[in-house]
């Protein structure tokens, strides 16, 4: 099966700025992938090549078999996007705007369906230039979804919606996807990407640095985990339960943290031991590394890019 | 263009039709400033009788000159400032992602220009006519003609010289240089024929003299490219001395003596689209 999304080798400078150097991946037919990177790593430069905005200056990148700068029309029907930003015809309504971009496409979605389905209802006849910041973010992405894409690129999506809206923002791009829809999403919110992506991709200072699932990315599975709860009165640390090994425990005056690779078997020596004393574990919590805790990680060991420096993005 | 590409430009133009009446004081003024214009110069001219020994009645000549203002004004500073004020805000790249084609866009751009046009140029006609008694085109088909060809051939240089405007602040201002100067060296205020001989070189390289003279056949049935030296005899208050007359043009002839307008037209187009093809931007500079 022809991928929906492949790229080889790509390189993209500017002058003798480079800001993709060389990167190389595939996103199969269905497959939801989140592309995260620190400002000015090449993400964008990276999208809006795959959108067919720019060329590459080496390597080959093919949008459903297409090449997206010579294919034109051709394969800008069967791909919806959502620019990081980009303007309306101010003077026209939501309900207008979406009707005039159904006859784009050869089977375009109900034009009530989408407005509903971002939550637009009650503004079909506001003209865009009265529309707040989330409104005309959420009028974007029925604009990206009108024409049923086969592909659809967000790019940061969900910026500047409050969380209800970001909730079913979520509902309907993941429902799409239910559906067969590939989606390639850049967003710098990584509950997003968690939500959303079956794989993440992170680039930094324009090169891959990492990919996986979720829930696997950056070691993530084996990471240790982080065991907190507040020391009973009376007890010290000498009172704790022999643990199992490579666990290490510290304390910050009653706060205990236990940092422990076998985060079950350490729990369970724990709540085992608590109830067996009968004493109360307040605060008691077991936390996974976060998402966020990898990603940080991973970016910081990648140098000064990324600390998010000038060029762009 | 196939069928699809049409009903694309059809429906593109209805929306463009929308834009453009909806953003009324633009609307307003769009169709204010030709009036203030024709009466303004024609209450300063009137007296000023014929030009020169011709028996074309001084406000004549202006109107046919205002009716090429009102078309450039249309065409080439409308687009050119609205297209770089699109490109500024990110819509026309918004545009660029869908499958619309780009003829489709354009066209409907285009056609929005040609309602502007004849809705400047009937009022101007029908003003003329009321207030001083000017003529209607004494050859219709040959001012149509202009007009159609006029419109298509300004609004694509509005396209193409949007690649000389750095962004939509500056818009305006750059818009001016050509805009202006061209008017007062083409021949739209003053007879052509009266120019220094410096100057009538610089019009004839650029498009709207060539523009303004066909008006000037189709409207008032006169040559003004091959005009006649005539010897005037001296008169009561005036000394012998020698002019320009234009030959009194009708019908398909008007269209023919024209011919040199279309063809610098024809070559100007050519230009203008390789300019457009290979400079014009669908976005801002990234800053």
């Amino acid at each position: 099966m022809t991928p929906a999304i492949s790229v080889r080798g790509l390189h993209k400078s500017y002058g003798d700025y480079e800001a993709v150097r060389g990167i190389d991946f595939t996103v199969e037919p269905g497959e939801a992938v989140a592309f995260l990177g620190p400002n000015g790593a090449g993400k964008t430069t990276t999208v809006e090549i795959l959108e067919g905005y720019r060329e590459p200056s080496s390597g080959t990148v093919e949008v459903l078999g297409l090449s997206p700068t010579a294919a034109g029309a051709q394969l800008r029907r069967r791909v919806g996007i959502v620019l990081q930003e980009a303007g309306f015809p101010e003077e026209l309504t939501v309900e207008e705007l979406v009707e005039a971009w159904r006859r784009f496409y050869a089977r375009p979605r109900p034009a009530d369906e989408v407005i509903v389905a971002v939550g637009l209802e009650d503004r079909r006849r506001v003209r865009a230039k009265n529309l707040s910041g989330g409104e005309s973010r959420r009028l974007d992405l029925a604009l990206g979804i009108v024409g049923q894409p086969e592909v659809l690129f967000l790019d940061e999506p969900t910026t500047g919606f409050d969380p209800s809206a970001r909730r079913s923002a979520w509902e309907l791009i993941d429902g799409l996807v239910q559906e067969g829809m590939t989606l390639f999403l850049t967003t710098h919110y990584l509950d997003e990407a968690q939500r959303l992506a079956d794989r993440i991709l992170i680039i930094a200072a324009g090169q891959m640095v990492a990919e996986g699932s979720p829930e696997e990315i950056g070691g993530r599975e084996s990471a240790p985990g982080t065991i907190r709860f507040t020391l009973p009165p009376g007890a010290t640390a000498a009172d704790l339960p022999q643990l199992p090994p490579d666990t290490t425990v510290q304390y910050d005056e009653d706060q205990v943290a236990i940092t422990a690779h076998q985060l079950v078997a350490a729990t369970h020596t724990l709540t085992g031991w608590a109830l067996e004393r009968s004493l109360d574990l307040v605060g008691f919590r077991v936390e996974r590394r976060t998402l966020e805790d990898t990603y940080l990680a991973i970016i910081g060991d990648t140098g000064p890019a990324a600390g998010g420096v000038a060029g762009a993005g | 263009m196939n069928d699809s590409t049409l009903a694309l430009t059809a429906s593109q133009f209805r929306l463009e039709q929308k834009l453009f009446w909806r953003n009324r004081q633009s609307a307003v003024f769009n169709f204010a400033l030709p009036i203030v214009f024709v009466v303004l110069f024609s209450l300063l001219f009137q007296g000023n009788g014929n030009v020169g020994s011709s028996d074309v009645p001084y406000t004549a000549y202006f109107v046919a000159g205002m009716i090429g203002v009102s078309l450039l004004s249309a065409t080439f500073a409308n687009l050119a400032i609205s297209l770089v004020f699109q490109r500024d805000l990110l819509v026309l790249k918004r545009m660029r992602g869908t499958p619309l084609p780009v003829s489709a866009l354009f066209g409907a751009k285009i056609l929005n220009s040609v309602v502007i046009v004849v809705i400047q140029v009937a009022i101007i006609l029908t003003l003329g006519r009321i207030a001083f008694n000017t003529p209607l085109p004494r050859n219709p088909l040959a001012f149509a003609l202009i007009i159609v060809v006029g419109i298509v051939v300004f609004a694509m240089a509005g396209i193409a010289f949007t690649a000389f405007i750095p962004n939509s602040d500056s818009g305006p201002a750059v818009v001016q240089l050509p805009f202006l100067t061209l008017q007062f060296i083409s021949g739209v205020f003053f007879p052509f024929t009266s120019e220094p001989g410096f100057l009538k070189t610089v019009a004839n390289v650029f498009p709207l003299r060539w523009l303004l003279d066909a008006i000037r056949a189709g409207y008032l049935g006169f040559d003004y490219f091959h005009t006649k030296r005539v010897v005037i005899p001296a008169g009561v208050g005036h000394a012998a001395s020698t002019q320009q007359v234009p030959a009194s043009v009708h019908g398909l002839h008007a269209i023919t003596a024209s011919g040199e307008a279309y063809l610098v037209l024809a070559v100007w187009f050519v230009i203008f689209v390789s300019i457009a093809r290979r400079r014009f931007r669908w976005e801002k500079r990234a800053s």
